[in-house]
C-alpha cells in the first residue's frame, strides 16, 4: 500500500513515464462488503496497476459488487456509484480521491522549456471555453501558465492582441472597469461595460495583474504566441465590511485621460445613510463635488451649474425622463439590482449627446449565470424582491427586481395639510443576458415604473416610465467589436379630477423615443483606441391633451398637437498616447436634428417679441415633412500629462447640443413638468465647457487628491416669463424667454480608499448665473441683468467617512454644508383684495439660510462563521443628527387678512432608523 | 442548484416624514419703495365706483395700509366722457353711479397730490351675468357656501367674487343701565338705556380676504358649478343665531384673471414641495410721467351682480352650541366707593341700577352696583360689532 500526498503525486507524474497503455484489458471481480484495502489489493493483483489513495478518507466505503469482463474503469465506476468517491487512471497509476477528481494532466506550458519539440499540427488553445477551465481549481489558476494563440517553437517578435471577458467567478456577471495591466511593459486597459477587454502586448511571457471594483486582485500568467482570447474570472472581495471603493482603478485618478468622472459601486452607495434607510443612487450623486440640488425633496440634480433637465440619465442605456418616486424622496432605481453608477461631468464620451451638463449611467448587474438566488426586503415603506439565475447555465441568465410601496398609512400620520393625501409607487426591472457564443452576446432590458399620488386635493396624479432595449455585442476580432442597440423609452403622466362633475377632467402628457445606436470600438494598437458610431432617436410627443371625465363633464377637449422630431448623430473619437506621459483623447460628434410634420407652426414678425399680436401667419406641414433642422459639430477633447508617477495635469474642452427642453416654473422638478422639442421658434440649447485639473495620488495610491476648475457657457436655455402658462399651451414660445448662462467653479476632492478610515471630502466653490438676453423678448426678468440660478450655492462642503473599529463594527458619518439657495423675497407689502399682499423683489435676489446636515450610521455584523443558519447584521443610524430645520423654501401666506412668512423644512428633526438584515 | 434567500427586515422607523412649517421672518429689507397701489372696479352699472389708492410699505411696517390722500381721480371714456370721484375717507375715492355706455372703453386717470400722473389702459365694459344660486351644503365640518352661475351668451368665462358676511352676536352679559357722571348722588348716576342704546346686540361684518376666482374657459358652456365661496365651521359663532352673506360677482378679461391668479398664488400658497416660484403679475396701470415706475393693481371695467342669503340657526342641524361665556369674576358687585373711579372709563359697565339698600344675598352694605367687564358687556368690542341694524337685515 502506498500513500503519497497529492502534491508529490503531481510532481512524480510530471516526469511522464512512457509506457504502453492497456485500458482495454478486462477483469472480473466479486466483492462482498469489501473495504478499500481488500478492493485495492485485489485490483492491483489483477491489473498490475498501482493505486494511490488516502485510507482514512475511505473508512466508510464498503463495496458489494459482482462484475465479469469489465474494464478497470467500469469496475471502479460501478464500485463508486452513488458515493462521492472518484478515480483517475493515468497510465499504470490509479488515484482514488474523495469529492474532487484529480486532474491527471499538467497545465499546458507548465514545463515550457522542457517541452519536446512538437511535430503535430498547431492547436489553437482557447481558454474562453468555460468547461475546459472550470476543472482547474481556482487557487491554482494564478500560477498556471496559459498559452494564448497558435503555439510556435520560437516566439516571434512583435505584438499580439489578447481579448476576453472579465467575470465574477460566483455569478458569472461581467466585471466593469476592471483594470488588466502588465507591470513589465506598463500596458494596461480597463474592461468596458460588458466586462470586455482588449490588450495588445509584445509576444512572449507576461504576468498580468487584474484589479476590479469590489474584487480580489488577481494575476494571470500567459505566454502570448499570437492573437487569442482569455476569459478571466475574479473572486469577490470578502464583503463582511463595506469599504469605500470609489474608483475602479487605483491609478485611474491620475492615469486616465478623462476628467470630471465619478464612479461609484453599489457598496459605496449602500454605505451612505439615507433618510428612509434604503440605498439611493441619486442621493449619493448629490454628495459628489460639483453636484447640487435645490433641496431634499427632489431627485433633480444640477451638475456644474446646469439645469436639472440637462442631465442624460441612462439606465442600462435607456433614457429615464423622471428618475423619482414618491415626491422625489426615492429614486427610480432599485438598489438591489444596481451594480454601479458613473457620472460624467466634464468629459462626456462621444457616443453620448443630447444633454448639456452631464451623463449619469446607472448599470444593473447581470443575472447570476450559475445559480438561482434571490433577495427580499421588507420595510415599513417599501418591499423589494429580486430573483436571478441561469436560464441556460453559464450562457443565459435573467435578473428580475420589483419594488412596491404601501405608504398611505404614513401620510395619514402627517400634519393636517397632508391628511387627505395618498401616494404609492411600484417598479419592475428585468434583464436577460445571453452569451450565444464567443463572438456574440445579447442583452435585453425592461423597466416599468408607476407612481400615483394625491396631494390633499381632489386631483390625482399618476406618472409612469416604460423602457426596453436590446443590445447585441459582436466581436469581429480581438481588436474590433460593435454594439448595436435598439430601444424604446416612454414617459407619461396624467392628472385627473372628479370632485366637481361639471369640471371633471383628465389630462395626459406623454413622450416616447425610439432609439437606435451602433457603437464600434477598435483597438488599433496599445497606444491608440478608436471609437466610432451612429445614433438615431425619433421623438414622438403628446404635449398635452385634456378631456372631460365623466358624462356630466362640460370640459371641452383641448389637444395640443403631437410633435415629432428626429435626432441623428455620427461620432468618431480617438484616444492616443503620444508618449507614455502624454495622452490625448479627441473626438467629434456631429448631430443633426429635424423637427417633423404634421404640424402647424406660427410665424412671427421678425425682430418683434413673440406675442400673439406679432403672429403674421402660420404654415402647415404634412406628415413626415421636415419643418426645420438644426445641426452642428460637438467637440470632445481632453489631454493628460504625467508630471511623475502620481502627479498629472489634465485639460478638457467639450461642447454639447440639447434639442429637448424641460419647462418648469416650480423650484423642484415636478412630475407634471412638460417637455418641448426644439422647433422653428425654439432654438436648441448649446453649451461649452473648458476644464483644467491637477491630480495627485499619495501613499501608494490609497489617497487621491484632485483640484478641477471649470468654466461653462450655456446659450438658449429656456426660462419662463412671469405668469407663464406652460401646460396645454400650444404657443409655448410666447411664454418662454431665451436665457444664457455662465457657470464657473473649482472642486477640491480628497479621497482615502484604504485603511481603517476611508471616505472622501470635497469642497466646491461655484457660481451659476442666468441672463435673459433676447432683445425681442419684451419684458425681461430682472430687466435683463444677470441673476443667480435657483441652484447657485457658492460654497458646498461634503464629507463621507467610514471608520472600521473591528471587522464587525464600523461607523459612517456623512456631513453636508452649503450656502442657502437663492430665493425671491417680497420687499414691500400692501393691501389688496381684502388682505395684505406682498410685492416681490427681483428674481433670486435673496437666499434661504445655509444648509447643514450630518447623518450617522453604525454597521454591526454578526459573527463570520461560514456555516450557520442565518447571517445577520444591524445597521443603526440617525438622519439629520443635529436636527437642524433646514429651510427648503419660504412662502407667504395670507391668514385672516394678514400676511405671514413661513419656511418649509422637509426633515426638521433627527430621524432614527434601524435595519436588521437576515440572510439564510 | 443552490438557493439563497435574503430577507431584510427594515424595522423600527419612528418619526418618519417630519416636514414642518415654521414662521419665517425675512431679512430686514428696507427699500425706499412706495409704489402706488390701485384697487377697485369701475362699476359700469348702477352702483357707485369705489377706488382705493395706497402706497406700498416696508415688510417690517406695522400696518400695510398707507393711503394715498388728496389725489384727483377720474374715470375717462374714449369718447372724451369724464366722471370724477371724490375722496370720502383717506385714500377712498367714490363716484356717483356711472351707468357707462358699453360700446365705449374706459380708463382710470389719477393725478396724485405730488403731481405724478397715473393711468390705466382703456378697457371695454364686461357685462357680468347674474348669480344663479348662492347656496350652502352641510358637511361634516359645518357649512360650505357655493355659487352657481352661467352666461347664456357664452361670453364671460372668467369670474371673480368677493363677499361680505354679517351675523348676529349677543354679548354674554346685558347692560340695561348706563353710567352718567353728573348728579352728585351715586344712585342717580345710572340711567336706564333706551332700546337704541343697548350694547348687547351686535351685527358683525367680515369681508372676504381670499381671492375667489374660477373660469369656464375650458368648458363647453359658460357655466360655473358649485364654486366654493367660503366655509363656516359648525362651532363658529357666525351661525349661533343668524348669518347672512352677500356675494358680488365680477366678470374679468383673461388678462385680469391672470393678474388675480398670480396675486392669489403669491400670497395664498399652501407651502408644498411643488409650489411655483413667485413672480409679479402684469398690470394694466402705468405711471404716465415715469413709465419704469411699477404700479400695482389691475383696473377692470364691468357691471357687478350680487346676491344675498340669510341662514338661521333653526335651518341647521343640531350642532354644539356654546355661546361665549364670561369669567364669573367679570360680573361682580362693585363697592360704592369705587364707582367714582371705575365706572367713568367704561372698563366696568353697570348691568343694573346703582343700589342704595342692603343686599341680603351678599350680607354686605358695601356693595352697591352689579357691573360687568366691558368685554362681556359691550358687543362693540367684539370684532368691531355694530349695534346699528344694517339696512339689509330682515
Amino acid at each position: 500500500m502506498k500513500r503519497i500526498y497529492l502534491l508529490t503525486l503531481c510532481l512524480t507524474l510530471a516526469f511522464g513515464f512512457a509506457s504502453a497503455q492497456d485500458n482495454s484489458k478486462t477483469i472480473s471481480v466479486n466483492f462482498q462488503k469489501a473495504n478499500i484495502g481488500q478492493i485495492v489489493s485485489d485490483l492491483e493483483a489483477k491489473t498490475g496497476y498501482h493505486f494511490y489513495y488516502n485510507p482514512p478518507q475511505f473508512d466508510s466505503l464498503k463495496v458489494t459488487l459482482q462484475a465479469t469482463d469489465k474494464t478497470l474503469s467500469a469496475v471502479l465506476t460501478l464500485a463508486f456509484h452513488g458515493t462521492d468517491f472518484t478515480f483517475t487512471i493515468k497510465e499504470q497509476y490509479v488515484f482514488l480521491t474523495k469529492g474532487r477528481q484529480v486532474a491527471a494532466s499538467l497545465a499546458p506550458g507548465f514545463f515550457d522549456r522542457s517541452q519536446p519539440a512538437t511535430t503535430t499540427a498547431p492547436v489553437i488553445t482557447d481558454y474562453t471555453d468555460q468547461t475546459k477551465v472550470v476543472k482547474v481549481p481556482e487557487a491554482t489558476t494564478e500560477n498556471k501558465i496559459y498559452e494564448i494563440g497558435i503555439r510556435t517553437n520560437n516566439i516571434k517578435p512583435g505584438n499580439s492582441t489578447l481579448a476576453g471577458y472579465i467575470r465574477n467567478i460566483k455569478t458569472g456577471e461581467a466585471v466593469i472597469g476592471a483594470s488588466i495591466y502588465d507591470p513589465e511593459t506598463k500596458n494596461g486597459i480597463a474592461s468596458d461595460q460588458f466586462g470586455y477587454y482588449s490588450l495588445t502586448l509584445p509576444r512572449g511571457r507576461h504576468a498580468l495583474v487584474i484589479k476590479g471594483l469590489g474584487m480580489k486582485d488577481t494575476r494571470r500568467r500567459i505566454i502570448l504566441y499570437s492573437d487569442g482570447k482569455l476569459n478571466i474570472e475574479m473572486q469577490e472581495q470578502v464583503t463582511s465590511l463595506k469599504e469605500v471603493t470609489i474608483s475602479a482603478e487605483k491609478v485611474a485618478n491620475v492615469k486616465s485621460v478623462q476628467m470630471g468622472v465619478n464612479k461609484l459601486d453599489i457598496r459605496s452607495i449602500k454605505q451612505i445613510p439615507t433618510v428612509f434607510g434604503e440605498a439611493d443612487v441619486l442621493r449619493v450623486v448629490l454628495t459628489l463635488p460639483g453636484v447640487q440640488s435645490v433641496g431634499e425633496a427632489t431627485t433633480g440634480f444640477n451638475v456644474r451649474g446646469g439645469a436639472a433637465d440637462q442631465n442624460l440619465i441612462l439606465f442600462n442605456d435607456a433614457t429615464i425622463y423622471n428618475p423619482s418616486h414618491f415626491f422625489g424622496f426615492f429614486s427610480a432605481f432599485d438598489p438591489d439590482l444596481i451594480k454601479n453608477i458613473e457620472l460624467y461631468k466634464s468629459t462626456v464620451p462621444e457616443k453620448y449627446g443630447g444633454r448639456l451638463s452631464s451623463v449619469l449611467e446607472v448599470t444593473d448587474r447581470d443575472g447570476n449565470k450559475k445559480n438561482f438566488s434571490g433577495t427580499a426586503g421588507i420595510g415599513l415603506i417599501t418591499s423589494r424582491l429580486n430573483l436571478e439565475g441561469p436560464i441556460i447555465k453559464n450562457k443565459t441568465s435573467f435578473i428580475l427586481g420589483a419594488r412596491t410601496t404601501y405608504s398611505d398609512w404614513l401620510l395619514s400620520l402627517l400634519p393636517d395639510a397632508y391628511k387627505h393625501s395618498s401616494a404609492s409607487f411600484y417598479d419592475v426591472n428585468m434583464g436577460i443576458t445571453s452569451q450565444i457564443n464567443d463572438k456574440n452576446t445579447i442583452y435585453l432590458m425592461g423597466y416599468l415604473s408607476q407612481d400615483k399620488f394625491r396631494l390633499n386635493s381632489d386631483t390625482a396624479y399618476a406618472y409612469s416610465n416604460k423602457n426596453t432595449n436590446i443590445k447585441w455585442k459582436h466581436n469581429f476580432n480581438n481588436k474590433l467589436y460593435s454594439v448595436l442597440l435598439a430601444g424604446y423609452d416612454h414617459y407619461d403622466y396624467n392628472v385627473t379630477s372628479t370632485a366637481n362633475p361639471i369640471d371633471a377632467y383628465k389630462l395626459d402628457f406623454g413622450i416616447a423615443q425610439y432609439n437606435f445606436r451602433a457603437d464600434f470600438t477598435y483597438y488599433v494598437n496599445p497606444k491608440n483606441t478608436i471609437d466610432f458610431g451612429l445614433s438615431s432617436i425619433y421623438y414622438k410627443m403628446n404635449p398635452g391633451e385634456e378631456v372631460g371625465n365623466g358624462s356630466k363633464s362640460l370640459v371641452v377637449p383641448q389637444i395640443v398637437p403631437q410633435e415629432q422630431a428626429s435626432e441623428n448623430a455620427a461620432y468618431l473619437g480617438d484616444k492616443y498616447d503620444i508618449t507614455p506621459d502624454f495622452s490625448v483623447s479627441a473626438g467629434i460628434r456631429y448631430s443633426l436634428y429635424a423637427y417633423l410634420g404634421p404640424q402647424t407652426v406660427d410665424n412671427y414678425a421678425p425682430n418683434l417679441p413673440k406675442e400673439p399680436v406679432n403672429v403674421t401667419d402660420s404654415t402647415t406641414y404634412g406628415k413626415g415633412k421636415v419643418i426645420n433642422t438644426y445641426k452642428g459639430p460637438e467637440v470632445r477633447v481632453s489631454a493628460r500629462y504625467n508630471l511623475n508617477d502620481d502627479l498629472s495635469l489634465k485639460a478638457a474642452y467639450n461642447t454639447m447640443h440639447q434639442y429637448i427642453h424641460q419647462l418648469s416654473n416650480t423650484t423642484a422638478i415636478s412630475p407634471t413638468d412638460i417637455y418641448k422639442l426644439s422647433d422653428p421658434n425654439i432654438k436648441p440649447q448649446f453649451g461649452q465647457q473648458v476644464s483644467l485639473g491637477v491630480y495627485k495620488n499619495a501613499k501608494s495610491n490609497t489617497i487621491e487628491t484632485s483640484v478641477e476648475v471649470y468654466y461653462k457657457k450655456i446659450s438658449d436655455y429656456l426660462d419662463y416669463k412671469s405668469g407663464a402658462t406652460l401646460l396645454l399651451n400650444p404657443h409655448i414660445e410666447q411664454d418662454v424667454i431665451n436665457t444664457r448662462g455662465k457657470a464657473y467653479g473649482v472642486e477640491f476632492l480628497v479621497k482615502k480608499t484604504a485603511g481603517k478610515l476611508n471616505g472622501w471630502a470635497s469642497y466646491t466653490y461655484s457660481r451659476t448665473f442666468l441672463q435673459q438676453d433676447d432683445p425681442n423678448a419684451g419684458e425681461l426678468v430682472n430687466n435683463g441683468n444677470w441673476y443667480p440660478a435657483n441652484y447657485d450655492k457658492p460654497h458646498a462642503f461634503n464629507f463621507n467617512g467610514n471608520y472600521r473599529f473591528s471587522h464587525r463594527f464600523s461607523v459612517s458619518l456623512d456631513a453636508t454644508y452649503s450656502t442657502g439657495r437663492p430665493i425671491t423675497l417680497p420687499i414691500a407689502k400692501y393691501e389688496y383684495g381684502g388682505s395684505e399682499r406682498v410685492y416681490y423683489s427681483d428674481r433670486n435676489a435673496y437666499r434661504i439660510p445655509d444648509y447643514f446636515r450630518a447623518d450617522l450610521a453604525m454597521n454591526i455584523e454578526g459573527n463570520h462563521k461560514v456555516h450557520q443558519l442565518t447571517h445577520n447584521s444591524w445597521s443603526i443610524g440617525i438622519y439629520n443628527l443635529t436636527g437642524r430645520a433646514n429651510a427648503y423654501s419660504t412662502f407667504f401666506q395670507e391668514q385672516g387678512g394678514v400676511i405671514n412668512g413661513y419656511q418649509l423644512s422637509i426633515f426638521a428633526r433627527p430621524i432614527p432608523f434601524v435595519n436588521y438584515n437576515i440572510r439564510f | 442548484m443552490e438557493m439563497r434567500n435574503y430577507i431584510c427586515l427594515m424595522s423600527v422607523w419612528t418619526l418618519i416624514v417630519s416636514s414642518c412649517k415654521k414662521p419665517y421672518s425675512p431679512p430686514a429689507i428696507t427699500v425706499n419703495n412706495n409704489y402706488l397701489v390701485v384697487e377697485g372696479v369701475i362699476d359700469a352699472g348702477t352702483d357707485s365706483t369705489v377706488i382705493k389708492l395706497s402706497r406700498t410699505v416696508n415688510l417690517s411696517g406695522q400696518t400695510a395700509l398707507n393711503p394715498e390722500k388728496n389725489a384727483t381721480v377720474t374715470v375717462q371714456g374714449d369718447q372724451n366722457a369724464s366722471y370724477s370721484l371724490s375722496e370720502t375717507a383717506g385714500g377712498r375715492y367714490v363716484s356717483a353711479p356711472l351707468n357707462l355706455d358699453n360700446t365705449h372703453k374706459y380708463r382710470l386717470f389719477i393725478t396724485t397730490a405730488d403731481g405724478r400722473i397715473y393711468a390705466s389702459n382703456y378697457e371695454g365694459v364686461k357685462e357680468t351675468p347674474p348669480i344663479d344660486t348662492l347656496g350652502y351644503m352641510i358637511t361634516n365640518d359645518g357649512l360650505s357656501l357655493y355659487i352657481n352661475t352661467h352666461d347664456p351668451a357664452n361670453n364671460t368665462h372668467y369670474y371673480r367674487w368677493d363677499y361680505a358676511e354679517t351675523y348676529l352676536y349677543f354679548s354674554p352679559l346685558t347692560s340695561y343701565y348706563k353710567y352718567i357722571d353728573y348728579p352728585f348722588y351715586y344712585t342717580q348716576r345710572s340711567v336706564r338705556r333706551l332700546p337704541s342704546e343697548y350694547i348687547n346686540t351686535c351685527y358683525i361684518t367680515n369681508n372676504s380676504t381670499t381671492v375667489l376666482l374660477n373660469s369656464s374657459a375650458k368648458l363647453a358652456q359658460d357655466m360655473i358649478n358649485q364654486t366654493p365661496i367660503t366655509q363656516v365651521p359648525k362651532d363658529s359663532e357666525k351661525i349661533f343665531y343668524r348669518y347672512t352673506i352677500n356675494v358680488k360677482q365680477y366678470a374679468l378679461t383673461p388678462e385680469a384673471y391672470e393678474f388675480w391668479t398670480l396675486l392669489k398664488k403669491n400670497t395664498e400658497k399652501l407651502g408644498t414641495i411643488f409650489d411655483p416660484q413667485p413672480s409679479e403679475a402684469k398690470t394694466n396701470l402705468y405711471c404716465v410721467s415715469n413709465p419704469s415706475e411699477p404700479v400695482i393693481g389691475y383696473m377692470s371695467v364691468s357691471t357687478v351682480s350680487q346676491k344675498r342669503i340669510f341662514i338661521d340657526r333653526t335651518e341647521l342641524p343640531v350642532w354644539p352650541f356654546s355661546p361665549p361665556e364670561c369669567n364669573p369674576l367679570y360680573a361682580s358687585w362693585m363697592k360704592k366707593g369705587y364707582i367714582d373711579s371705575n365706572l367713568p372709563d367704561s372698563v366696568y359697565i353697570p348691568l343694573g341700577p346703582i343700589e342704595s339698600e342692603y343686599i341680603p344675598a351678599l350680607n354686605d352694605t358695601a356693595y352697591s352696583v352689579k357691573v360687568g367687564y366691558y368685554d362681556c358687556v359691550d358687543c362693540r368690542y367684539h370684532l368691531h360689532g355694530k349695534t346699528q341694524k344694517p339696512a339689509f337685515w330682515k
